[in-house]
């Protein structure tokens, strides 16, 4: 509980002077990448903690942008959108989680994906709100101090849902619900003969995740002002199971560093190639075969490593009859 | 406490269970001994759930058991200690017992984590450790204090002595007669023939999916025939 607090500090305090020591496009570019982050990290639970890879995550992430998208028609209340999109998505996940945990691995994965598309194939027969071409909705956020037009401000918007979201995901895996989780990821039948019902708790998870991913499309909403059938499409749903795998896969921050790179990656190397993705897909590659752990993982082997490195060697440094006093105590 | 009439189990078109009958009391430990593949395991699954008996009858407390999910017979009051000890390696040994501790309205002696510490005290020094990171022997008291913190009436273990070196299994012993005196009931699966004559009041002998002898465990020890045919020994 200690380490969520004081790790949702530091996260609090970096989003707060970071616009200090980046370039306005940053500022920009970061704004995107927090939602991005959130989506990762609500994915980012049922795949590193509950075992459940949805390549359908995306639908849940896109019904709470088209919610926003479509009642911001009638209404500018930045809390009932948000509210809304996260209950449209929590419903959804209700209807889809109760088949979908039934399944696991590889048939989760496709029944999370054959509803997307069932959600695809809607929205873009839509004509009513744009079909294929998409919908343009005008949201600008109020919360009651005032309209948040600049992108400093959208940043800092983003940077409070990104540090809640975090904070509340680190409570849940850190309580013992995350623990039962985590256990029936490594052994269902174990944790099964302890008296627990694994569906229960992959359902907690699923609604969780897909609460969280339908407030990230609420929030992509106020940045992008467009939404479109591309966010039920397949590429979006192996777009941010990318993220999760390339930050790290079993933390709750690696998927949020996975989209910074992924998005980062995207909008640089796009400036200097078209052809991006084969360069995201090799250093995908390269994290999947050298580091599974992903982004994270690998920050923390490179700062062990560097730390060992500069650390004083205890042999060379300790007087003769202590060392000599250790090998006895070892032997 | 538990009885097995009849049961009859398979692992798909594999009969494994041919009639096995069985009778724990209250208070008593029994050992289940038997060769490779007799279905001893196939036993303690049976009772806990893990496989589900296609004929026969499990009492466990007047209620039976067939039909029943594992999560509700380990609620009922069923412990299992696994094979191969089965700790959870991602999670560290306090979570390990912190995700087993279950208070029970029927057992006598209610366990708390300090009380687990207290009888293996290894546990409280390693308690940050990943699952993983313990030895054989410390996994496999680990195993048992989660098993025990479940609060059971009935606590179903299977080969906890398998793969440990002899001075651990020695350890195992003694704890093992430590729970016996709480008068928790037991049902111990064991290959190791002096350890399970020394904790059981009963001994019973499983070959080829069916009780072969039950009595005590001295007459066992002197039944030099009965080692040799059954046990190999």
């Amino acid at each position: 509980m200690k380490k969520a607090f004081l790790s949702t500090g530091l996260l609090l305090i970096t989003i707060l002077i970071l616009p200090l020591f980046i370039s306005p496009f940053l500022v920009y570019l970061s704004t995107e990448i927090l939602v991005f982050a959130i989506f990762a990290m609500s994915l980012g639970l049922i795949m590193g903690f509950g075992g459940m890879p949805s390549l359908g995550h995306c639908a849940l992430f896109g019904l709470g942008a088209y919610t926003v998208a479509i009642l911001s028609e009638y209404t500018a209340n930045i809390y009932l959108l948000l509210g809304a999109a996260i209950l449209i998505s929590l419903c959804f996940s209700i209807v889809t989680g109760y088949i979908a945990i039934r399944n696991k691995g590889v048939f989760f994965l496709m029944i999370t994906l054959a509803f997307t598309q069932v959600l695809f194939l809607i929205t873009s027969r839509m004509k009513f709100w744009g079909g294929n071409d998409g919908y343009s909705a005008s949201v600008t956020a109020n919360f009651g101090f005032g309209e948040i037009t600049s992108n400093m401000g959208l940043f800092y918007m983003m940077g409070f849902f990104f540090v809640l979201s975090y904070f509340l995901l680190k409570l849940f895996v850190n309580a013992p619900a995350g623990k039962v989780l985590k256990g029936m990821m490594e052994n269902e039948g174990r944790m099964i003969a302890l008296g627990y019902n694994p569906k229960t708790y992959k359902m907690i998870a699923y609604l969780i995740a897909g609460s969280m991913a339908g407030l990230a499309g609420g929030l992509y909403i106020y940045k992008t002002q467009f939404v479109s059938p591309a966010l039920f499409s397949v590429h979006m749903g192996a777009e941010v199971m990318i993220m999760v795998f390339i930050g790290g896969l079993g933390t709750v921050f690696g998927p949020a560093l996975g989209a910074g790179a992924f998005v980062f990656l995207q909008n640089y190397i796009s400036t200097m190639t078209d052809r991006w993705p084969l360069i995201l897909g090799l250093l995908f590659i390269a994290i999947v075969l050298l580091k599974r752990g992903g982004i994270l993982h690998l920050i923390q082997f490179v700062t062990t490593f560097g730390l060992k490195l500069f650390k004083p060697s205890r042999s060379r440094n300790a007087p003769v009859d202590k060392q000599v006093k250790g090998k006895e105590q070892a032997s | 406490m538990i009885e097995l009439k009849e049961v009859h189990s398979y692992y798909g078109h594999s009969h494994i269970l041919h009639g096995v009958n069985l009778k724990v009391n209250k208070g008593q430990c029994v050992a289940l001994l038997g060769r490779n593949g007799a279905g001893k395991t196939t036993t303690i699954h049976s009772i806990a759930g893990l496989v589900v008996p296609k004929e026969g009858a499990i009492a466990f407390k007047d209620k039976e058991l067939i039909g029943k999910t594992p999560n509700h017979i380990s609620k009922a009051g069923v412990g299992l200690v696994p094979q191969g000890r089965r700790v959870f390696s991602s999670l560290t040994v306090k979570e390990n017992l912190l995700i087993a501790e279950r208070k029970s309205t029927s057992s006598e002696k209610q366990w708390t984590i300090e009380e687990i510490y207290q009888l293996f005290p290894i546990l409280k020094e390693r308690e940050e450790n990943m699952g993983n990171e313990l030895s054989g022997g410390q996994q496999q008291m680990l195993a048992i204090g989660r098993a025990l913190l479940l609060n059971p009436d009935f606590l179903l273990m299977d080969e906890p002595s398998e793969g440990l070196a002899p001075v651990i299994i020695e350890q195992i012993k003694n704890i093992i007669l430590d729970v016996k005196k709480t008068g928790l009931s037991m049902l111990i699966v064991e290959q190791n023939i002096d350890l399970a004559c020394c904790v059981a009041d009963e001994v019973i002998i499983l070959n080829k999916g069916e009780v072969v002898w039950q009595g005590l465990p001295n007459e066992l020890l002197h039944n030099e025939e009965l080692l040799k045919v059954h046990l190999g020994v």
